[in-house]
C-alpha cells in the first residue's frame, strides 16, 4: 500500500527561478495575471499544487461553502460536494460557485455519508484533502480510519451559532516551506566559508576611503572584528551575551563617524546590531533533529525486514518512501558527515557598493550549490541503496528542500478517533481549570459532543426547533453531557478528582439558543480559516494549526480546546 | 411580508434575535419585531471601499439579513481588478466598482437594496453621513482611513457638560489585510481610541530606496527597477512625451524590466522578472482571498453587534495571522489624550454665511472667543491649507485672503478650523467647526 504522495511530492512542479534576462518578452499570461496577488505568497509551484490538488468537501453548509469559495478563488479545480438526500443545496452551491469562477470544474454528488462510505470507500482515498463540515461523529469516525493510514488529510469542523471548532487530521504531514517571519540568515560565521575568508581578508578597512569606508558590507566588518576577538580569546568564538557585546565594541571601536558626504556610516551601525542575531552558535533545530530520527528509523525498520528471514510477500510490503523521506535520510547523512546543513545560499540586503555586495552574494551562492552537488550525489546513493532509481526525486525539488532546511518539519496529529476522545488526566485537568470560569473552549467543545450525542437521540439538534419552548431541550442535554464526561473520564481511578461534570447552566442555555443555527459571519470567518489551512495542507507551505480550536466569535477569541 | 421561504433562511438571525440568551448584551432584549426592526428604514449601514475586502464585507452583510446597505468607491473597474474580485466581469471594464457590485449582490441576495455611490469620501456632505447607523471600511490607504475617521468624528455633538451625545456617535468598523495577516478594530469616537489616536499603526510599509544607491550602488534587483522607472524613464518617455508610468500597462512594465536587466548585467545583480518589475513598480501587496474572508466576517459580526445589542462589542482591536497555525489577538487599545481628532476639548461650532469674508469669522474669533491675533489652518480637498497668518511677515502675503469669501477659499460646512493666537505663544491649537448656513457642501 503506497502513500498518498500527490500532495507532497510536486512531481511535475518547476520552482519558478528567475530566468536569465532575454529580449524576448515576459508578459505575463492570463492565468498568471489573475492570480498575481496570491502567486507572491506561494509562487507558481504553490499555484501549481493548488490547481492539481482534488479537494472534497462534505457538508454543503455554510461553513462548507465558504470554505469552497475561498479555495475556488485561489484556483482550485475539482470539487464534489455531498449533501443529504433531498437537499437541493448541493446543486445550487456548485451551480453558485460555477458562476464565480470560470475556471472551476465543480461536481456534486447527493448522497448519505454513511452509505457512500459502505458502498464506496476508495472514492474518498483519492483526493488530496477532504474538509468534512458538520458531519456527525459516527461517520467521522468511519471517514478518519479510511483515510488516515492512506495520509489523505482531514479537516472536521463544527459550527453552533456563534461557536465553532476546527481540528486537522493528519497521521503526517511535511512542511517543504514554513516561510518563518523572520529568519535568522544563514552566515557560517564560526566557520567561514574559505572563500568569504579569503575576500575578507584582502580588505584593509584602515586604508580604505571615506567611500569604501562607509560602503563595506556589515558582513565583512563583523567577520574582521569577530575575527580579532577570537584571536585574543584563543580561538573560541562568543558564547554569551557578554562575549558578543565585547565584539560589538570592538565593531564601534572602528567607526569613523566623519561628516563628510561619504561619512555617514550606516553600515558600521548596522555591523553593531547585526551582533545579536549573527553570533548566535549553530546548532541542529530540533524539527530537523526529529527528521533525522524518523528518517533514521525508517531506514532501520526497512534494513530489519529485508534481513528477516520473512517470506518475500512481506518484503514487498514494505512501503516504498516518500520524496521528503528520502531527502531527510539524505540530510542526515550531509549532517553527518559534514557537520551541518547544506548552506541556505541568500543573504540579506545590507549597505554596501554594488560590487562587494554582489562578491559576497556569488561567494555564498556558490558555496550553496557547492553544497547542493554533494548532496544530490549522496540523494543518488541513497536512492540507488534502496532499489529506486537514481533521479527518483526532481531536481527542482531537491534545491528546494536544501533552501529551506533548516525550517522543514513534519506535522502529525492523532486519528479523529483518538483525538475525539481525549485522555482522562486532559479531561480532568481541563474539568478543574474551568470549575469557576464559565465559558471556556472545553466546555463547548464537550458540549459539541453532547449535541451529537442528543441528535442520535431525538433526530434533531437541541433547540432546532420552531417550538418556543427550545429550552426544555437543555435538560437533556445536561445529561448528555454529564454522561459524556464521564465517558471520558472513565478510566480514572479517582473521578471525584475533577471539577464538576455538568457544564455551567448558561453554557447549556446557549447552546439551545443557537438550536445549531448557521450564522452567516461566523460561517464565513471559519470559512477563510479552514480555506488556508486547505492550501497549507495542498501546498505544503506554510505551518498548519494542529490543535483542536474553538472561534468564538463573542469574545472574538480562537483558541486550543484543551 | 414575510414567506415561509424567508423565514427558513433567515433562521439563524432570528434565533440571535428572538431567543434570550445569558451570554446576550447587558441591555439586550430579545424581542420578535427585532428582525423587521433590523431591516426597515431606519437601519442603513455604509460599507466604504469596493476592494477585495469592501466586496466581501458587502456581502457578508447582505447574507446576515441586514437589507438597506450603500457602498462608496471612487475607483472604476479596470483590467487588472478582473483577477481577484469575483463580481466583476470583463464587460464591466469602466463601470465604478461600487455600481457593478451592488447590481451583483442585488441580484444575489433577494430582498437586500444597495445603493452605490461613485466618487470620493469627501464629495460627500456631512448630512450624507449621519443617516447611517453604522460605518464599516476595507480600504486599502491610510488617507482615505483618516479621512473617514475624521467625518464620523466630526459627527459626534455634545452636550452641556462637553459629553459626547451617544446618538450622534457611528461606530466605525475597520478591516484591514495585506498578506496572510490582517486586523478588525471597532471605533466607538471618545469611548474607544479613534483612527487618529493611533496613526502610528498604520505606517506604510512602501519602500524608498535613497536615491545615491539607486544611482550609484545598486545592489538588487528592486534597485535597477527603481532606477529605470524614476530617472530613466522620465528621460526617454519611451511611450510619448510626459507620458507617466501606468503600472498595469504590461507594455510599460515590460520596457523598465529591459532596462533593468541592462543595468542589472552591468553591476553583476541578479536579473528581475517581469513579476518582480511589476511588484516594485505598483507597490503591490499581496493578497489572499482567506485572509479578505477572515476580516471582512470578523468586521460584519461587530457590525451586527453594533445594530443589534444581542453581544458586547470587541474591546477594541483585533489582529489575524494564519502563516504559522492561527492567532488571533484582543488588544484594547488607549485613547490618546493628544490626539488632533478626538482629543479634549470638542470643536466649537462657528455659524457663518458662505459669502462671509474670512475677515469676518476673525472678527469674530476677536470678539468672541477671546483671539488677538488668530492664525488659522483648514484642510481643504485634502490638503493642509494656511488661511490666515497673524505674524509680521506673512501678514502681508495672505492679507488677500481676508476679503474672499468663505466658498472662495474652498471652506464647505464642518470644515475643521485649527486656530492659534499668535500673541499667546505655546498655546495648543483650538479646534473650530465651520457650520454654514447656506449649506454649501459642495
Amino acid at each position: 500500500m503506497s502513500s498518498t504522495n500527490n500532495n507532497n511530492n510536486n512531481n511535475k512542479s518547476n520552482i519558478n527561478s528567475h530566468p536569465v534576462g532575454r529580449s524576448r518578452s515576459q508578459l505575463p499570461t492570463p492565468k498568471a495575471k489573475k492570480y498575481d496577488r496570491q502567486l507572491r505568497l506561494w509562487g507558481d509551484h504553490g499555484q501549481q499544487a493548488i490547481e492539481q490538488a482534488r479537494v472534497l468537501l462534505i457538508g454543503a453548509n455554510a461553513v462548507g461553502t465558504e470554505t469552497l469559495k475561498n479555495m475556488e478563488d485561489c484556483g482550485s479545480n475539482f470539487f464534489v460536494e455531498l449533501a443529504r438526500i433531498g437537499e437541493p443545496r448541493a446543486k445550487v452551491c456548485a451551480e453558485l460557485l460555477r458562476e464565480l469562477n470560470e475556471d472551476v470544474i465543480g461536481d456534486f454528488l447527493e448522497d448519505r455519508l454513511d452509505v457512500l462510505l459502505q458502498r464506496d470507500p476508495g472514492f474518498f482515498t483519492g483526493f488530496s484533502l477532504v474538509i468534512a463540515s458538520g458531519v456527525r461523529h459516527s461517520d467521522l469516525l468511519v471517514l478518519s480510519d479510511l483515510l488516515y493510514d492512506r495520509d489523505v488529510p482531514l479537516i472536521v469542523c463544527q459550527q453552533h451559532g456563534m461557536l465553532a471548532t476546527c481540528q486537522l487530521v493528519a497521521r503526517e504531514h511535511f512542511v517543504w516551506e514554513a516561510h518563518p517571519d523572520n529568519p535568522l540568515p544563514d552566515l557560517r560565521l564560526e566557520n567561514p566559508l574559505p572563500e568569504f575568508v579569503a575576500f575578507c581578508d584582502a580588505q584593509d578597512l584602515s586604508a580604505m576611503d571615506s567611500q569604501r569606508h562607509s560602503h563595506t558590507p556589515w558582513l565583512v566588518i563583523l567577520y574582521k572584528f569577530l575575527s580579532k576577538w577570537r584571536q585574543a580569546n584563543a580561538g573560541k568564538f562568543p558564547s554569551n551575551y557578554a562575549e558578543r557585546q565585547a565584539v560589538r565594541q570592538l565593531i564601534r571601536s572602528g567607526e569613523r563617524g566623519e561628516s563628510d558626504l561619504h561619512g555617514d556610516e550606516e553600515n558600521w551601525r548596522q555591523a553593531q546590531s547585526a551582533v545579536t542575531t549573527a553570533l548566535l552558535p549553530s546548532k541542529l533545530p530540533s524539527n530537523v533533529n526529529e527528521l533525522f530520527k524518523l528518517a533514521d528509523q525508517f531506514w532501520l525498520r526497512r534494513q530489519q525486514l529485508s534481513d528477516s528471514s520473512a517470506p518475500s510477500e512481506d518484503r514487498q510490503a514494505a512501503v516504498p518512501p516518500s520524496n521528503w523521506l528520502l531527502l531527510c535520510r539524505t540530510l542526515a547523512e550531509f549532517y553527518r558527515q559534514r557537520g551541518c546543513l547544506p548552506l541556505c545560499g541568500t543573504l540579506p540586503d545590507m549597505v554596501s557598493d554594488s560590487d562587494r555586495y554582489v562578491a559576497l552574494l556569488n561567494i555564498y551562492r556558490r558555496a550553496a550549490d557547492a553544497d547542493l552537488v554533494e548532496f544530490s550525489r549522496l540523494l543518488r546513493v541513497v536512492c540507488l541503496d534502496i532499489g529506486l532509481s537514481a533521479d527518483s526525486v526532481p531536481a527542482s525539488q531537491i534545491a528546494l528542500f536544501c533552501k529551506n532546511a533548516r525550517h522543514l518539519r513534519l506535522v502529525k496529529t492523532a486519528s479523529y478517533r483518538e483525538l475525539s476522545r481525549p485522555l482522562p488526566q486532559t479531561v480532568a485537568r481541563c474539568l478543574e481549570e474551568t470549575a469557576e470560569a464559565g465559558p471556556s473552549p472545553f466546555w463547548w467543545y464537550l458540549l459539541f459532543h453532547a449535541c451529537d450525542r442528543f441528535h442520535t437521540e431525538f433526530g434533531r439538534f437541541p433547540g432546532d426547533t420552531d417550538d418556543v419552548n427550545f429550552l426544555a431541550d437543555a435538560g437533556q442535554l445536561k445529561l448528555k453531557c454529564q454522561q459524556l464526561a464521564q465517558d471520558w473520564l472513565a478510566s480514572l481511578a479517582t473521578t471525584s478528582a475533577a471539577g464538576p461534570t455538568s457544564a455551567p447552566e448558561d453554557l447549556l442555555h446557549e447552546l439551545c439558543r443557537f438550536g445549531r443555527a448557521e450564522v452567516h459571519s461566523v460561517a464565513a470567518w471559519m470559512g477563510g480559516v479552514l480555506s488556508q489551512e486547505g492550501i497549507k495542507l495542498i501546498t505544503g507551505q506554510f505551518v498548519p494549526e494542529t490543535r483542536t480550536m474553538l472561534y468564538d466569535a463573542v469574545s472574538q477569541t480562537f483558541l486550543p480546546v484543551f | 411580508q414575510s414567506s415561509p421561504g424567508t423565514d427558513n433562511r433567515w433562521r439563524h438571525v432570528r434565533r440571535l434575535l428572538e431567543r434570550a440568551g445569558p451570554l446576550g448584551g447587558p441591555e439586550f432584549e430579545p424581542d420578535p419585531e427585532l428582525f423587521s426592526a433590523i431591516r426597515s428604514d431606519l437601519v442603513q449601514i455604509l460599507v466604504v471601499g469596493a476592494g477585495g475586502l469592501g466586496c466581501e464585507m458587502l456581502k457578508d452583510l447582505a447574507l446576515s439579513g441586514f437589507v438597506n446597505l450603500h457602498l462608496i468607491d471612487m475607483d472604476t473597474i479596470d483590467l487588472s481588478n478582473l483577477n481577484r474580485q469575483f463580481l466583476f466581469r470583463p464587460k464591466d471594464i469602466g463601470r465604478p466598482k461600487a455600481v457593478v457590485a451592488a447590481e451583483f449582490v442585488e441580484r444575489r441576495v433577494s430582498g437586500c437594496r444597495v445603493t452605490p455611490h461613485f466618487g470620493k469620501l469627501e464629495d460627500k456632505p456631512l448630512e450624507f453621513y449621519k443617516q447611517f447607523m453604522c460605518i464599516v471600511c476595507g480600504l486599502d490607504s491610510v488617507q482615505a482611513r483618516r479621512r473617514l475617521n475624521q467625518i464620523v468624528c466630526s459627527l459626534v455633538q455634545f452636550d452641556e457638560s462637553d459629553q459626547p451625545i451617544p446618538t450622534s456617535v457611528i461606530p466605525l468598523i475597520d478591516g484591514g489585510t495585506q498578506g496572510f495577516q490582517g486586523h478588525c478594530r471597532v471605533v466607538r469616537a471618545h469611548a474607544t481610541p479613534c483612527l487618529e489616536c493611533t496613526a502610528d499603526l498604520y505606517s506604510s510599509t512602501q519602500q524608498g530606496f535613497p536615491l545615491c544607491t539607486l544611482a550609484h550602488t545598486p545592489r538588487l534587483p528592486e534597485h535597477c527597477i527603481e532606477f529605470a522607472r524614476i530617472m530613466q524613464w522620465p528621460q526617454e518617455w519611451p511611450f510619448g512625451e510626459e507620458v507617466p508610468v501606468d503600472g498595469d500597462d504590461p507594455h510599460h512594465v515590460d520596457w523598465i524590466r529591459t532596462e533593468a536587466c541592462k543595468r542589472a548585467r552591468q553591476f553583476g545583480i541578479r536579473e528581475p522578472d517581469f513579476r518582480l518589475t511589476q511588484g516594485v513598480v505598483k507597490h503591490i501587496i499581496p493578497a489572499v482571498a482567506s485572509t479578505n474572508a477572515v476580516i471582512s466576517a470578523q468586521c460584519v459580526t461587530e457590525v451586527f453587534k453594533a445594530i443589534t445589542g444581542c453581544y458586547p462589542l470587541l474591546n477594541n482591536f483585533a489582529n489575524f495571522s494564519d502563516i504559522e497555525g492561527v492567532a488571533v489577538n484582543v488588544v484594547p487599545l488607549e485613547r490618546n489624550p493628544q490626539c488632533d481628532v478626538c482629543g479634549q476639548p470638542p470643536p466649537k461650532p462657528l455659524t457663518f454665511n458662505s459669502r462671509d469674508s474670512l475677515q469676518t469669522v476673525i472678527n469674530q474669533l476677536k470678539s468672541e472667543h477671546g483671539m488677538t491675533r488668530p492664525s488659522l489652518t483648514a484642510c481643504v480637498e485634502g490638503r493642509d491649507v494656511t488661511l490666515y497668518m497673524d505674524l509680521s511677515f506673512l501678514r502681508d502675503q495672505l492679507a488677500d485672503n481676508l476679503d474672499k469669501s468663505l466658498a472662495e477659499l474652498g471652506l464647505l460646512s464642518n470644515t475643521v478650523l485649527n486656530v492659534t493666537d499668535s500673541a499667546q505663544s505655546g498655546m495648543k491649537p483650538v479646534t473650530f467647526v465651520l457650520n454654514l448656513e447656506d449649506g454649501m457642501e459642495t
